[in-house]
């Protein structure tokens, strides 16, 4: 059922994914027109926006099924709503592995950085975060509150960013050495894990992925369309 | 006597500004089930409930004996959905949605569908953004009937069509309905729609379902009274099921005719109520016009 309903939308958001689909290809032409040792931190930097781009992407086709009056068609079709929040799970984890796949591959190729570098870049776990914070927390907000729970999500997770920055320039010392700054190394090792903290920074988003697929699941068995 | 395919038990829904009561109702195979009721009645909650798009707050909805909720993905593949405005990806072409809708129906009928199109005088290279409701419409119903669904279930699919096509529309569902294990349930605004063809009508009003009951019982129970103010005596608005007063007199409908007929000794005119006289009084309540 879930290859039926991966073709569906292949069928139904042919734009939307080609749309998706080009972007790597204008972030690569942006990164080899960069030269010396920004080259690095511009690749890092773009990797990250296309991912950002792609972790939002489920939340597009869900939003876009919802304004073209679709979503009826998709629920009145014979599979289990489980299996409508596992395809936009897959959808963003497929489109984020697929570009990951295409553009530092690309960048290899083209730049043949030290081997230190490529190891780091294909061992860190940032992806997974994005998909967690950008694709599997604000989902459940999307299944229920359509567009405007993606706005509500984001818009906690910035209340959450700024509660963070206050916190560590106005906050009481004791915090700003213990909770805040380990949540501030929690956060490093995550973008660059060491073995010792793989485990965490990898098993951790992966729990609390889970976590927001059961409650989205949860959700949308809920929802009335 | 045909099995029971559908049946309602109980099944209520609340919403903060609408509640569907809590409703019983059966659809056996082989009978064409006719829900009317006015804007705002139930009938598309109703309708909702069995396709699993509103969640009940109580009752149960069984198909074939099973329950919706457990069963709900497999059984959806036995019930053919038309709602009441079909929606399309307006940039695809026809095919193109179509394929996107086979492959979940292993009993997709390919043939039957590029027939009913043709009938239906809809290209299927055409793009969904170009049609008309109507057109809209007939693309949503070839969809529906060209899977063998036991279970067809259309949310005024009616609307927006040209009479001619309404009416060959309604032939057409009869003949789906030969084979007793098949049964078809639709709502719709227009009564002679359900005068023609329909087996059964079930009627909500504020989401109450008020009767359920078949057409042949329906003709013989309803009365239509009409009278001067005069008869109008205290009390008598209790015997009543719907009344509309103007100045010049007063239209009923009541179900105890031969009672009205001996209370009113000639003095009121009583005849046979249409379905859509049931449906406008029955509707109103009690109501006075200018």
């Amino acid at each position: 059922m879930l290859r039926s309903l991966l073709l569906r939308d292949l069928a139904l958001h042919r734009r939307v994914l080609i749309t998706a689909a080009i972007l790597p290809f204008l972030l690569l032409i942006l990164v080899v027109t960069v030269q010396g040792q920004e080259a690095k931190d511009m690749a890092t930097a773009l990797w990250i926006l296309g991912l950002l781009v792609l972790a939002v992407l489920p939340h597009s086709l869900h939003l876009r099924e919802d304004r073209l009056g679709t979503l009826i068609g998709l629920l009145t079709l014979p599979v289990a709503r489980r299996e409508v929040v596992r395809l936009r799970f897959l959808e963003g984890f497929l489109a984020s592995l697929a570009f990951t796949t295409v553009y530092l591959t690309a960048w290899i190729v083209l730049r043949h950085p030290p081997r230190q570098e490529v190891l780091e870049l294909v061992s860190t776990s940032a992806p997974l975060w994005l998909l967690l914070v950008f694709m599997a927390y604000p989902m459940p907000f999307v299944l229920r509150w359509g567009g405007k729970g993606l706005l509500g999500a984001l818009g906690l997770l910035m209340a959450g960013f700024f509660l963070y920055v206050f916190l560590v320039m106005f906050g009481p010392r004791v915090l700003h050495v213990t909770w805040v700054a380990a949540f501030d190394g929690w956060l490093r090792h995550a973008a660059f894990p060491t073995y010792l903290s793989l485990g965490f920074t990898w098993g951790l988003p992966l729990l609390l992925g889970l976590t927001f697929y059961g409650v989205s699941c949860w959700t949308l068995e809920r929802v009335d369309a | 006597m045909p099995e029971t395919l559908l049946a309602f038990r109980g099944v209520t829904k609340r919403w903060p500004a609408f509640q569907l009561e809590a409703t019983d109702l059966d659809l056996p195979g082989g009978l064409i089930l006719g829900l009317m009721g006015a804007n705002g009645a139930g009938k598309t909650t109703l309708l909702k409930l069995l396709m699993g798009l509103v969640q009940p707050d109580g009752g149960v909805i069984q198909f074939k004996g099973m329950d919706l909720r457990e069963g709900g993905a497999e059984l959806r593949r036995r019930i053919a959905y038309v709602p009441d405005e079909p929606r399309f990806v307006p940039e695809l072409r026809l095919r193109a949605l179509k394929e996107a809708q086979a492959r979940f129906y292993p009993d997709w009928d390919e043939a039957r569908w590029k027939g009913l199109m043709a009938d239906f005088g809809l290209d299927p290279a055409q793009k969904a953004g170009q049609l008309s409701l109507g057109m809209r419409t007939k693309f949503a119903l070839s969809l529906a009937l060209a899977r063998s669904a036991e279970l067809l279930v259309l949310d005024e699919p009616t609307t927006g069509l040209d009479p001619v096509f309404r009416r060959e529309l309604l032939q057409r569902l009869s003949a789906e309905i030969q084979d007793e294990r098949r049964a078809i349930l639709f709502s719709t605004h227009i009564t002679s729609d359900l005068e023609q063809r329909v087996d059964r009508v079930a009627f909500l009003r504020d989401g109450r379902l008020a009767f359920c009951q078949d057409q042949d019982a329906l003709r013989d129970t309803w009365v239509l009274v009409k009278g001067g103010l005069d008869l109008l005596e205290p009390g008598i608005a209790g015997t009543f099921r719907g009344l509309r007063t103007t100045p010049f007199g007063f239209e009923a409908l009541a179900e105890d005719g031969e009672g009205l007929r001996r209370r009113f000794e000639g003095r009121a005119l009583l005849e046979r109520a249409s379905l859509e006289d049931i449906v406008v009084l029955m509707g109103k309540g009690t109501a006075h016009a200018a």
